[in-house]
């Protein structure tokens, strides 16, 4: 008898082959047999009549590092049918990080993801250094599995100290720097990140993007021993920088024989010939012998902001960026000036967008008022409310804002990476993964869950891009073959039981609403799942629409091919 | 595994310590130095305005030669 079976599926299985209706069955966690009209009791029957079975999704981009040492389940991603989420993303991860390093570590995290720090710190117990300690200390606690990947900034702040912030690694620190990774890989990393990008809490850049060439492809020889991976955040903005990048990724996959995947992929209309030409790079690398993947994400970009906290949104606009970093007081003052609004003004209407974004204020969304008579404007767009009110549109942001003590909270909605014709094509291209999602991180900017229900209301349902069987390959399978997640992925009997079953009418996600669930004051935006129906991770029912959340904590730390190299 | 891949632009990386002039030297040594700094920075707006306290690190990439048309 088995444990569980899910029967009058339609089945699909992670590899893209097409769907057939037909059963599954569970025991002591693993997939134990699948097929038509399988024979055998089970303890507990399952009618999945009219619903797609499919592998538990897969999540290659997030930052739970943080909320996962609080909440096991990383909540929200369950609900939406991920089982699997890989951490460490952007060369960010909580170990291995010395006691005297926590402080800076956490003001890198909170300000590049964007966490609130009364729940960073409310959360974090920081009862750990190295690798091993940090995964040991919430693996009992997982009801979702978490892969890991170790930060390149942390290898070097762990072996340089502050120097590593300052300089180029020696000889003998790269040397260190191998073998601290071989530790973490040992302990069950999955791989290294990186990145090119990032900068910290001071505008300085991140220790990893001190490394010289040299260092970074010693820590690859190293991925290469054990058969790991690496992820990077490259210049994604420009096409002749990302193209220059995608050739040294592709020399360094070559060289060291791992996988690299860069992330995002990302489209915009300031640079349309972006996504092709990067596209086409990937391909000629490939042609030669590489393995680097780029990570699309599904949704577009938006940005939901108070103006008592600077947002990127208004980062190229000079006197914006300027009276938005004052303190309140400060910024309260010079949004009543009459010479410094002019200036707002006219920069709303004439300044630069920010880098891979369209950013239009009178399209901005009053998302949420702080007095009871504004209520009414909430939802609203500040053009329609002005031409009601015969004012300007920036002006009446700025006029609530004052009115509301900064405390009103505005939305830019679909910034970038809104083109869908545009990227229908790129995102159902075999080369590009599903990913870059970035759940855990900018909690309290947008909305970083739900990618995986969007993909298939708006790429399967309404743009017809991809069949569902692609659309699930490209969640599952293709990400599991891309990080050497070995037993998972797949509906095949040995592989570990990750199951999700869904309305493949009505899954999508649901609208970006704030929760105030985080340890310590604060909030974050998330979005509910839709249409999702019952989630089993290790072949115990996590999540179902009705009833929400078991107790179940099933999870593991999941490895990849590293882990078993070492 | 070698290959013929020819860059998109060409480029070099920054040493530890360079700056306009170091780079400028090193890769066009012929060429009058303002006039090399001069073309540099305009092929590599990015780094030119990166806002302080960030500089040049060795993982950047400058370009050395103009974009594709």
């Amino acid at each position: 008898m088995y444990q569980l079976k899910i029967s009058n599926a339609l089945v699909c299985d992670g590899t893209g082959s097409p769907a057939y209706h037909g059963d599954v069955a569970i025991q002591d966690g693993k997939i134990v047999a699948v097929g038509t009209r399988l024979a055998g009791d089970a303890a507990t029957v399952i009618d999945a009549k009219g619903l797609v079975l499919a592998p538990g999704f897969i999540d290659s981009h997030t930052h739970f590092d943080a909320q996962i040492t609080w909440d096991g389940l990383a909540t929200p991603s369950l609900e939406h049918g991920v089982t699997t989420v890989i951490n460490g993303n952007c060369s960010l991860t909580m170990a291995p990080v010395r006691a005297e390093h926590r402080a800076f570590v956490g003001a890198v995290f909170r300000q590049i993801e964007e966490m609130p720090a009364a729940a960073f710190d409310a959360g974090m117990r920081w009862n750990w250094e190295t690798f091993e300690e940090y995964l040991a200390s919430f693996r009992e606690a997982l009801g979702i599995n978490v892969a890991t990947l170790a930060g390149h900034s942390m290898l070097r702040l762990w072996v340089m100290g502050d120097a590593a912030r300052e300089r180029c690694a020696s000889a003998a620190e790269i040397a260190d720097m191998q073998q601290l990774l071989r530790q973490c890989l040992h302990a069950g990393a999955i791989g290294m990140s990186t990145s090119w990008v990032d900068i910290d809490h001071e505008h300085r850049p991140v220790p990893c993007r001190l490394a010289a060439p040299e260092e970074l492809d010693a820590l690859c020889a190293v991925l290469g021993e054990h058969g790991a991976v690496m992820q990077v955040v490259p210049e994604f903005w420009d096409p002749d920088l990302l193209c220059t990048r995608i050739d040294i990724l592709g020399d360094l996959s070559r060289r060291h024989a791992i996988t690299v995947t860069f992330s995002p992929l990302f489209d915009s209309n300031a640079t349309p010939d972006l996504v092709p030409r990067a596209l086409e790079r990937v391909r000629l690398q490939v042609a030669h012998g590489a393995r680097v993947v780029p990570q699309m994400q599904t949704r577009p970009i938006d940005v939901t902001f108070e103006f008592d906290v600077p947002t990127s949104v208004f980062s190229s606009r000079p006197t914006w960026w300027a009276t938005i970093l004052k303190p309140a007081s400060e910024t309260l003052r010079d949004f009543q000036d009459p010479d410094v609004r002019r200036q707002l003004v006219d920069e709303a209407y004439n300044g630069m967008h920010p880098i891979a974004m369209e950013v239009h204020f009178p399209e901005f969304v009053v998302s949420r008022c702080h007095l009871p008579r504004n209520k009414p404007l909430e939802g609203r767009r500040l053009k329609d409310i002005a031409a009601e009110r015969g004012c300007d549109p920036v002006e009446l942001m700025l006029d609530l804002a004052v009115e509301e003590s900064l405390q009103t909270r505005f939305s830019a909605v679909s910034v970038g990476h809104n083109n869908l014709e545009r990227i229908a094509g790129p995102i159902s291209d075999p080369l590009v993964q599903v990913g870059s999602g970035d759940g855990g991180a900018h909690v309290t900017r947008f909305a970083t869950y739900g990618d995986t229900g969007y993909l298939f209301s708006r790429f399967v349902r309404d743009a017809a891009a991809l069949t569902l069987e692609q659309a699930v390959f490209k969640l599952t399978g293709q990400i599991a073959d891309n990080w050497g997640l070995q037993d998972r992925g797949r509906i095949r009997p040995g592989l570990a039981a990750d199951l999700v079953i869904f309305d493949p009418e009505c899954i999508d996600r649901g609208p970006e609403i704030a929760v105030e669930d985080l340890p310590g004051e604060g909030y974050r935006y998330l979005r509910r799942a839709l249409g999702v129906e019952q989630v089993f991770v290790n072949g115990s029912a996590v999540y179902s629409a009705q009833q929400g959340y078991t107790d179940a904590r099933s999870g593991q730390l999941v490895s990849g091919r590293a882990r078993r190299a070492a | 595994m070698q290959t013929n891949i020819v860059p998109v632009r060409p480029w070099t990386y920054p040493r530890e310590g360079d700056d306009w002039q170091s780079i400028a030297r090193r890769e066009f040594p012929e060429r009058p130095l303002d006039e090399a700094i001069a073309d540099l920075q305009s092929w590599n707006l990015y780094l030119v305005f990166r806002p302080a306290p960030a500089r040049l690190t060795c993982s950047d990439i400058v370009f050395t030669g103009p974009p594709t048309a």
